[in-house]
């Protein structure tokens, strides 16, 4: 009787100091979703900039329109280049796997592979919208105090990613999650070979187009520990995007506003 | 007992645990606060420029199968050049956009004096208005390509005469300074596809292959020498498969071509297309060209296998290509070109070179299809290996091998590029043509040759 209710107790504060199980997991993983994708159509200016040994060496600036797709419950990214120059115009339609560039210098639009880095060290899923939870099955690991960006401590749950689809990038991802505030905070990316590829910090919280989005990510490379890449997400705005622009045809007409 | 301490492990395991340490953090450069910078306003204006001077050698062989009508290959070539593109947006709706090069060229044989030359080359000019947010027409020069084959795409009909001056040999800078062609075209987007209609009128007539270079001349003799017609309609019939359908009309007769692209996963792109239409045989094609454009006498027709061979031509373009998360890019494409050489007609060539003086007419063969952009024989295979950031971070290395499929002869090129800061770059091309004495590349002028490109970029 006496270890039954022992069990009784032990249960009990599994449930307090933990979400059910990955049913709750997956939850969370939406929940955060949310937080870095505005649910209605919106355009956003990103600013890159890659850090060698500290020292700024490339920066590019992109104007990129997002729209889910409700087919597919993943987003549909449209991009174009804005700086530097030699790049202006260049574009990018990404719909799930479907991957169409465009370069104005030779006027050709080439389908291209989810595996092509067009970006620096960024992948493509760095800088666009992604929906996590379409891509990757989450499992609850844990809870810790993570340092943010910012350098303050944040009580986080620990979800481990793995992938479920094709259309995933990355083999495993280990994904701090705020509580509470369902902010992403931290997040370790692993290769298909279990190594680790780059760590993403997700900062400056500001309130925009209905919700706390991170208006900057900091993604530190693994594989070069001389690179970072910080990405600044400005002029959030919620427009009415046709659906007639998701398509290759329509990348030269892109407009940069 | 058991159950306890396992229950007490998972309640471990969720305990908060002390402060994670992360390296990482510590790599973030100090960079300015966090604050929001205003939005980037749409510039009016936007594009780039570079100016750049290239040094080419040529090696070149003492003898061929078939000899050149003048011996006139350089052996040092000097090129400077001035390349820019702009867009200058006038309002929401419509927009400028014009794109130029232009190349002055010194070169040295050691049997001629140094020769000098230039050439401008104006790409594009052309006007864009989108009066409704699904819908945008163009005048003017502009350059609309069709196809998604890498060294060849049969339904790029808009390709013919299109070469402009280019240092490297690879397809994507055959294609990047190209000329456009004088047109006006209507675009209509809707959900799942789009459809494009183009008139592009004869402006001028057909300009001969191998008119002086030296010109500012707008090339309308080149581009626009016939009325065209092309329609173009895509539409996603199911998730990732969009083909795309040509019509092409030339004032003479229609051709049609379908291309298509599908992904396997996240790495391979698989991709094909087709072209098929009534034509007649390269040479007789080249031959008549001749003759309509005043370099050959009405007689050389005569050379052709018969006077009218035109029947109902193929053309096909299949490959895959393979990216890897280290940013390395293979392309493996495999060509069929129905009006091109078959091993017969490459016999009669050599065969008709060794025998009679009819040099000029059979080079002036192989300086048509390549006017042309079309292959000069009827199968080859095209194979394409590129990394970029490769050993060193904005060093892009590439190399391709075209192969002739019936007689083995194959064109090689490694690039590697360098961008040693935001505004300069360096070029080395190294290109190689070998196959047996008869054989497509080995009967070629020039074995080898090898360029050092510089440019700074404004």
């Amino acid at each position: 009787m006496r270890e039954l209710a022992t069990l009784g107790f032990v249960f009990a504060l599994v449930a307090i100091s933990q979400p059910a199980a990955a049913e709750t997991a997956q939850s969370i993983l939406q929940q955060t979703d949310k937080v870095r994708n505005p649910g209605a159509p919106f355009t956003v200016l990103d600013t890159l900039v890659e850090y060698k040994s500290g020292k700024p060496t490339a920066k590019t600036v992109l104007r990129v329109y997002a729209k889910l797709d409700q087919e597919i419950g993943q987003y549909k990214n449209l991009v174009r280049y804005v700086e530097p120059a030699d790049d202006a115009g260049k574009s990018l339609l990404m719909s799930g796997n479907i991957m169409w560039f465009y370069d104005p210098n030779s006027a050709a639009t080439i389908r291209i592979s989810p595996q092509q880095r067009l970006l620096g060290q960024a992948s493509n899923g760095d800088v666009l919208s992604v929906n996590l939870s379409g891509d990757y099955i989450a499992a609850l690991s844990g809870e810790e105090a993570v340092e943010s960006a910012e350098h303050k401590s944040l009580d986080c749950w620990r979800l481990d990613l793995s992938a479920a689809k094709p259309s995933a990038v990355y083999g495993r991802i280990e994904y701090w999650v705020e509580k509470g505030t369902y902010h992403p905070v931290k997040a370790r990316f692993y290769a298909d070979s279990g190594r680790l590829l780059k760590v993403a910090f997700y900062a400056g919280y500001q309130s925009a187009l209905g919700g706390e989005r991170p208006t900057e990510v900091f993604i530190v490379d693994e594989l070069d520990k001389s690179l970072v890449t910080t990405m600044s997400f400005t002029g959030y705005a919620s427009v009415d995007i046709p659906d007639a622009w998701y398509q290759r045809s329509f990348l030269p007409h892109l407009p940069n506003e | 007992m058991r159950q306890f301490l396992y229950m007490l492990a998972i309640l471990v395991s969720a305990t908060p645990k002390a402060f994670a340490q992360e390296d990482a953090l510590d790599r973030i450069p100090t960079i300015a606060p966090l604050t929001q910078e205003k939005p980037a306003r749409a510039r009016v204006l936007s594009g780039s420029a570079y100016a750049g001077n290239a040094v080419e050698y040529f090696s070149t062989r003492d003898s061929l199968p078939v000899n050149l009508p003048v011996s006139a290959t350089p052996d040092w070539l000097d090129k400077a050049f001035l390349d820019g593109r702009a867009s200058v947006r006038i309002n929401t709706r419509l927009r400028v956009v014009v794109s130029d090069r232009f190349s002055a060229i010194a070169q040295l044989h050691e049997k001629l004096p140094v020769d000098g030359d230039y050439r401008n080359d104006l790409r594009e000019a052309y006007v864009e208005w989108r009066p409704a947010p699904s819908l945008a027409f163009e005048a003017g020069r502009v350059n609309v390509r069709y196809g998604v084959g890498y060294a060849f795409a049969p339904t790029d009909f808009l390709r013919s005469r299109a070469i402009a001056d280019t240092l490297s040999s690879d397809p994507s800078a055959q294609r990047t300074d190209r000329l456009g062609v004088f047109m006006l075209r209507g675009e209509y987007f809707f959900s799942r596809g789009a459809v494009d209609v183009l008139y592009a009128p004869k402006l001028a007539d057909p300009t001969p292959l191998l008119t002086s270079a030296s010109t500012f001349n707008l090339g309308a003799g080149r581009t626009n020498g016939a009325d065209r017609v092309i329609a173009s309609a895509h539409y996603s019939i199911a998730r990732d498969f969009d083909p795309q359908f040509v019509a092409y009309y030339d004032g003479n007769r229609w051709s049609g071509g379908v291309s298509i692209t599908h992904a396997l996963g996240d790495n391979i792109t698989l991709y094909a297309e087709w072209a098929g239409g009534k034509a007649a045989s390269l040479f007789s094609r080249a031959f008549s060209f001749g003759v309509d454009t005043g370099t050959f006498p009405d007689s050389v027709l005569q050379l052709s296998v018969g006077n009218d061979d035109t029947t109902f031509r193929n053309a096909v373009s299949a490959g895959f290509s393979y990216q890897t998360a280290n940013k390395i890019n293979l392309i493996v494409e495999y060509n069929y070109y129905g009006g091109g050489f078959s091993s017969y007609d490459w016999a009669q060539w050599f065969a008709s070179g060794m025998q009679t003086n009819l040099n000029g007419e059979l080079w002036y063969v192989r300086d048509f299809a390549r006017d042309q952009t079309i292959p000069l024989s009827r199968n080859r295979v095209f194979i394409r290996l590129a990394r970029d950031d490769a050993f060193l971070k904005n060093i892009t290395l590439s190399a391709f091998a075209l192969v002739n499929a019936g007689d083995g002869s194959v064109v090689g090129q490694f690039e590697a590029d360098y961008k040693f800061s935001q505004k300069w770059s360096a070029t080395f091309i190294a290109q190689t043509y070998t196959g047996a004495t008869h054989s497509e590349y080995g009967s070629l002028p020039i074995a080898s040759s090898a360029i050092l490109s510089l440019q700074r970029s404004f």
